[in-house]
């Protein structure tokens, strides 16, 4: 595997999920937008050596974490660093058991697991803000911006609009499998 | 001639039990690693054997960290936004490569929306918000004057046009998850950012302040995002669209509270008699002078509290909201002249 590669898309993706993501916002619809890293880390969880993936999982869940501030009371701003790193690493260890009984060039295998991959990340992201919000501290962090339970109807309604994205992102990133020379005995070509 | 063909079969058979140990460790590996030996004939497995074995152990004790981390008190994980600096420093070119591809794919709402494409007429009506603006600020000046005056206490006077530096500054980074949530700024100390600043568009409609600056990028918290506690509240203050139609004088204050759907609720007197249009400006002594009588929004619609007649809940909604914007004018109010900035 070319890291190379992997750390220029990990940037593409990365600036795209925090700074392009407004893009494709549905603005009716309390302004949901899709994840674009979600879309990534199943490719990477198809293709890549087991190992290796498990720790890309967590590091770019951990530069998700620290992209992203929550407001804290008071003023200021402050950086959980975890949730997003725990959420994409137990989705990737999900898609790992599953790799083996997909066609992992097809488009809707990637659209299924992101389908679900997204939903184990939001679940135990939404999980641990939830345990967090229960510390009797001084001064109170905004973890949702109205409750844990819309937050998390928020987030399965953005994995939803995440399987859609995953369509052309998903074919693209199938048709990009050279550059990243993994080690795959099996003919690559992207199709339904 | 059976003794050298002895020999030779104990050789053999020493180094055959020299490698056993090779044998077993590298076929416990394989079994249980098979996806990383898919292998074409002649390559090399890629990670090592030795670089498997060893993240079997580093791995487990680094989610276990990951765990820790996560649960930590907010507190005593105030050290992580030293990387979160380091990685908005990095990933500031894409994010803004981001923001300008999305102003051009999906641009702001007109800061005109009611004139035609006149250049002339265009700066004619910027113009006259800005004059509006400071006319409904010297207006709160006014009467917190009169207040002040009939209890026969002695006020500084402050200056109108408070001295200001201006920024315009584009939004690199938001939370995806919080559509209110604090958004990244390009533009941070070196710039002259502090978090004295607040954020408008179209000059005039409030957008928010921002709340933690670094050397190259700051924070800013829209108006319209949730706040724990007391800090959730906004004080402003309602002109009438029509004073002369409503048979009402004078400016209302409420106090607003910000709801999930980014509008704002308060209380107010039914015998205020407001009215749907009428402007909501910001008066609160909590946020820099500059900012007082900046536009929070208009009222939308107005329902009386079954529980209590005599009082409305009013519902304000903002022109502009911080989701919608790819750049936002930072304004700067300098500290040794600020008479609102009271934290």
């Amino acid at each position: 595997m070319r890291w190379v590669v992997f750390v220029i898309f990990a940037y593409i993706f990365l600036a795209l999920e925090t700074g392009a993501s407004q893009i494709p916002a549905l603005n009716s619809m309390g302004g949901v937008s899709p994840s674009f890293l979600l879309c990534f880390v199943v490719f990477l969880a198809l293709f890549a050596p087991r190992v290796i993936a498990l720790w890309m999982f967590w590091l770019l869940g951990l530069l998700v974490d620290i992209s992203t501030g929550l407001f804290r009371e008071g003023g200021g701003i402050v950086f959980i660093a975890g949730p997003h790193a725990l959420g994409y690493v137990i989705g990737g260890l999900l898609l790992l058991q599953l790799r083996s009984l997909v066609f992992r060039e097809r488009v809707l295998t990637i659209v299924l697991l992101t389908l679900l991959c997204g939903l184990v990340v939001s679940v135990v992201t939404v999980g641990i803000f939830v345990v967090r919000s229960w510390y009797p501290e001084s001064l109170g962090t905004v973890y949702f911006e109205t409750s844990a339970t819309k937050a998390l109807l928020q987030r399965f309604i953005a994995v939803l609009y995440s399987a859609l994205l995953a369509i052309p992102v998903g074919w693209l990133l199938v048709r990009t499998l050279p550059l990243w020379d993994f080690q795959i005995a099996r003919k690559r070509r992207s199709a339904w | 001639m059976e003794i050298h063909h002895g020999i030779g079969h104990g050789r053999s058979l020493i180094q055959w039990c020299s490698i056993q140990p090779e044998i077993h460790r590298f076929d416990t590996l394989f079994r249980s690693h098979r996806d990383c030996f898919s292998l074409l004939p002649g390559q090399l497995p890629m990670p090592t054997i030795r670089t498997i074995s060893r993240s079997h152990i580093v791995f487990p004790g680094v989610i276990v960290l990951t765990v820790i981390l996560s649960l930590l008190p907010t507190s005593a994980v105030k050290w992580v936004g030293v990387p979160a600096e380091l990685m908005g420093f990095v990933m500031a070119p894409g994010r803004l490569l981001g923001s300008w591809v999305g102003e051009a794919l999906r641009p702001p709402p007109s800061q005109i929306s009611d004139v035609a494409d006149d250049p002339e007429m265009r700066d004619l009506q910027l113009e006259a918000e800005t004059f509006a603006q400071l006319y409904r600020k010297a207006e709160l000046r006014v009467q917190e004057l009169q207040e002040q005056l009939e209890q026969l206490q002695r006020v500084p006077v402050e200056a109108l046009n408070t001295p200001i530096s201006l920024m315009s500054a584009a939004i690199i980074s938001r939370n995806p998850n919080q559509l209110h949530g604090p958004m990244e700024l390009r533009g941070g100390s070196l710039s002259g950012i502090s978090t004295n600043s607040f954020a408008v568009y179209g000059g005039v409609h409030l957008i928010g302040r921002v709340i933690n600056v670094s050397r190259f990028s700051c924070w800013l918290q829209p108006i319209t995002g949730a706040k724990p506690g007391q800090a959730g509240y906004i004080r402003a203050a309602v002109f009438h669209q029509d004073q002369q139609a409503s048979g009402s004088s004078g400016v209302h204050r409420v106090q607003l509270q910000p709801q999930d759907d980014g509008t704002f609720i308060g209380d107010a007197e039914t015998i205020w008699a407001l009215a749907s249009g009428d402007l909501v400006v910001l008066d609160d002594p909590s946020w820099p002078g500059a900012a007082q009588g900046m536009i929070i929004g208009s009222i939308t619609s107005i329902q009386v509290k079954d529980e209590a007649p005599l009082r409305q809940v009013i519902y304000v909604t903002p022109r502009y909201s911080a989701f919608q914007l790819h750049r936002v004018t930072l304004l700067n109010e300098d500290e040794s002249t600020s008479g609102g900035a009271d934290q």
